[in-house]
C-alpha cells in the first residue's frame, strides 16, 4: 500500500507544478531514456540526484523518499537476482541495475505526485490521444483509493471470519491472498460494468468531441525547462 | 444479565487528526436487541468494526466479556462477536455454499464431524440448505445477504453484529431477515444491528443508539427516542410513519396518544371515537 502512496497526487504550491503537463512528462520519458541508456553506477547515480533535486524545488522530497521506501523490497530482490546471476561480474552491473530501478520508479512516481488526473487526461487529448484511452488513463488512476478501500474492507471480512492472513507459511499465506482476490476481481469487474453503463447513460461515446474549457499552453518557463533539461542531456551525453 | 460489550471512552481515526468517534461509551448486556442509528458518516460502522477487534481504539478501550481487544486476535474477538458485513459480495469467495459457511469453522480449528453439523444447521436456519452445493455468486442478492449471516452463525458467536441487514431488500426478503433475527433472539443470541430502517426498529429492537458526528447523543427504547423531535433531528432521522401519523391528527385537532404502528393508531382513533360518541 505504501508504494501506491508514490503515485498518488498531492497539491502544492511549486515552479514544478506551475510547468505544463506536457513538459513534465517529457522530461521523465528523457530521464527515464537517459537511465536505460546507460549502465554506468556513475550515470545512474548523476540521474537520481537530478530526480531528487528536481523534487526538492517541487517540495515533494520527503513524499518521493516516503514511495521509494516502498519499492525498496524490490530494489533489494533486483540487486541479489542481478548479483547471483553474474557472480564472476562484481557489483557494479547489480548496483547499476538498481540504480536504474530507482531512477525510473522516482521520475515516474515524481510525474504523478506533481500531476492532477485531469491535466493528465488534458495533456494526453492534446497529444492526440483519443479520448476512449485517456479516460482508461485517468479512470485508473481515480479508482486506486477506491481500490484500496475495497482490499481493506474485504480483508477485514475474511479477518472476522477467523482468517489470520499473516499468519501461517508461505504456502499458507500465498492461499489467504486468494481468498482475497476471488471476491475483489468479483466486485471489480462487476463496477466497471456499472461504470461503463453509467459513461454511456451520460452520453460517453457520442460522435461529436466534446470542447474543453481549459487547454493547455507552452509557457516561457516550459521553453526554460526544456531548455535546461536537453542542456543537461548534452552534459550527459558527451561525458565520458 | 451480564454484560457482554463494554466500551470505554473509545476515540479512533483513520486519517491523523480526523476523529471519527470521539468518546464512546456504551455498555450491551447479554440478550439484548440493539439498533445503532444516526446520519451517514456518524461513525456507526466504525463503532461496529472495533466489537470484533477488526479496528483498535487509538484510545479508550472496547471489552468483550471483560477481555480488551488490543490484546485478543481478530479471530479470538470474532469467536465472541460475529460481525455480518453490509455488502455480502466482500465476504463470499468459496466455490460452494457448504464451502462458505465452513471457512470459518475451518479457520478456528473445528473437527469436521462437527463442521458438517454445523453447516447443516445454518443452511437450513437461513433457508439455504438446497442451494449447498451451488456457487455463492449464483445467488440472489438476498439469499447472498442470508448466506452471508449464515456464515458467521454458523460458528455461533454470543453476539451478532449486522451492518444494514435490511438495506435493498425487498418487502419478502426483510420480513425473511427479521423472523432470522426474532429467532435469534429466542437462541438468546444478542443483536446488534446497524441501520436506518425506523419501522424496523420500532417494530423489533429493545434499545436504539444515537449517533451524530462520532457522539453517541441518546440511548434508550424506541419509544422514548422517537417521541423526542429535537434529537431525531439532531441524529437526522424521520420518526415512524404512524407516529407523524398520530402528531398530524393532534395538530389538526384530533388528540390521540403517540402510536407506532398502524394497528396501535387504528386503535387509538376507534378507543377515542367510542369514548366521544
Amino acid at each position: 500500500m505504501e508504494a501506491l502512496k508514490a503515485f498518488k497526487f498531492t497539491r502544492k504550491n511549486s515552479v514544478v507544478d506551475k510547468l505544463d503537463p506536457r513538459t513534465r512528462f517529457f522530461v521523465t520519458l528523457l530521464l527515464a531514456a537517459l537511465s536505460l541508456l546507460t549502465l554506468e553506477v556513475k550515470r545512474q547515480l548523476l540521474l537520481l540526484v537530478l530526480v531528487f533535486i528536481i523534487s526538492i524545488i517541487a517540495k515533494r522530497f520527503s513524499l518521493l523518499i516516503k514511495g521509494l521506501k516502498g519499492v525498496v523490497p524490490i530494489a533489494v530482490l533486483i540487486f541479489l537476482l542481478n548479483w547471483i546471476t553474474e557472480l564472476s561480474q562484481g557489483f557494479a552491473t547489480p548496483l547499476a541495475m538498481t540504480l536504474r530501478f530507482l531512477v525510473l520508479t522516482s521520475s515516474f512516481s515524481l510525474f504523478f505526485l506533481t500531476t492532477p488526473p485531469d491535466d493528465l487526461a488534458l495533456a494526453l487529448e492534446q497529444m492526440h490521444v483519443p479520448r476512449d484511452y485517456s479516460l482508461l488513463v485517468t479512470m485508473s488512476f481515480r479508482f486506486v483509493p477506491t481500490l484500496a478501500q475495497d482490499v481493506q474492507l474485504v480483508l477485514d471480512a475474511l479477518r472476522s471470519r477467523g482468517l489470520e492472513v499473516e499468519k501461517g507459511k508461505l504456502r499458507d499465506r500465498v492461499k489467504n491472498y486468494v481468498y482475497l482476490m476471488v471476491p475483489l476481481v468479483v466486485f471489480e469487474v462487476r463496477r466497471s460494468l456499472m461504470i461503463a453503463e453509467a459513461l454511456e447513460a451520460r452520453g460517453f461515446g457520442a460522435r461529436v468531441k466534446p470542447s474543453r474549457m481549459v487547454t493547455l499552453k507552452f509557457a516561457k518557463r516550459d521553453a526554460i525547462a526544456l531548455a535546461l533539461i536537453l542542456g543537461f542531456t548534452a552534459i550527459f551525453l558527451s561525458m565520458k | 444479565m451480564s454484560e457482554v460489550i463494554r466500551v470505554e471512552d473509545l476515540y479512533f481515526e483513520y486519517t491523523e487528526g480526523v476523529q471519527v468517534l470521539k468518546g464512546i461509551n456504551l455498555s450491551i448486556r447479554a440478550g439484548e436487541f440493539i439498533a445503532i442509528m444516526g446520519e451517514n458518516g456518524a461513525g456507526k460502522t466504525t463503532l461496529i468494526k472495533h466489537f470484533n477487534g477488526v479496528l483498535k481504539p487509538i484510545r479508550g478501550r472496547v471489552l468483550l466479556k471483560g477481555k480488551d481487544t488490543r490484546h485478543l486476535s481478530v479471530a479470538e474477538a470474532s469467536k465472541i462477536v460475529g460481525l455480518v458485513f453490509q455488502n455480502p459480495d466482500h465476504q463470499l469467495f468459496n466455490e460452494t455454499v457448504y464451502d462458505e459457511v465452513a471457512f470459518a469453522l475451518r479457520n478456528f480449528g473445528y473437527p469436521e464431524d462437527i463442521i458438517e453439523r454445523r453447516v447443516e444447521w445454518a443452511l437450513k436456519l437461513m433457508e439455504l440448505y438446497k442451494y449447498k452445493d451451488r456457487s455463492p455468486y449464483t445467488l440472489s442478492v438476498g439469499e447472498r445477504k442470508r448466506l452471508a449471516i449464515a456464515a458467521v452463525l454458523a460458528y455461533d458467536p454470543e453476539v451478532l453484529v449486522l451492518d444494514e441487514p435490511t438495506a435493498g431488500q425487498d418487502y419478502v426478503q426483510k420480513e425473511k431477515i427479521s423472523e432470522t433475527l426474532n429467532l435469534l433472539r429466542t437462541l438468546g443470541k444478542t443483536i446488534v444491528i446497524v441501520t436506518h430502517d425506523v419501522e424496523f426498529v420500532v417494530e423489533h429492537v429493545n434499545r436504539i443508539v444515537l449517533m451524530s458526528s462520532g457522539r453517541i447523543i441518546a440511548s434508550g427504547p424506541p419509544l422514548e427516542l422517537f417521541r423526542n423531535p429535537a434529537l431525531l433531528r439532531e441524529a437526522r432521522l424521520l420518526p415512524p410513519q404512524a407516529v407523524r401519523f398520530s402528531r398530524f391528527l393532534t395538530s389538526r385537532g384530533v388528540p390521540i396518544k403517540d402510536c407506532f404502528n398502524i394497528d396501535a393508531c387504528v386503535q387509538e382513533l376507534l378507543g377515542g371515537l367510542r369514548g366521544g360518541s
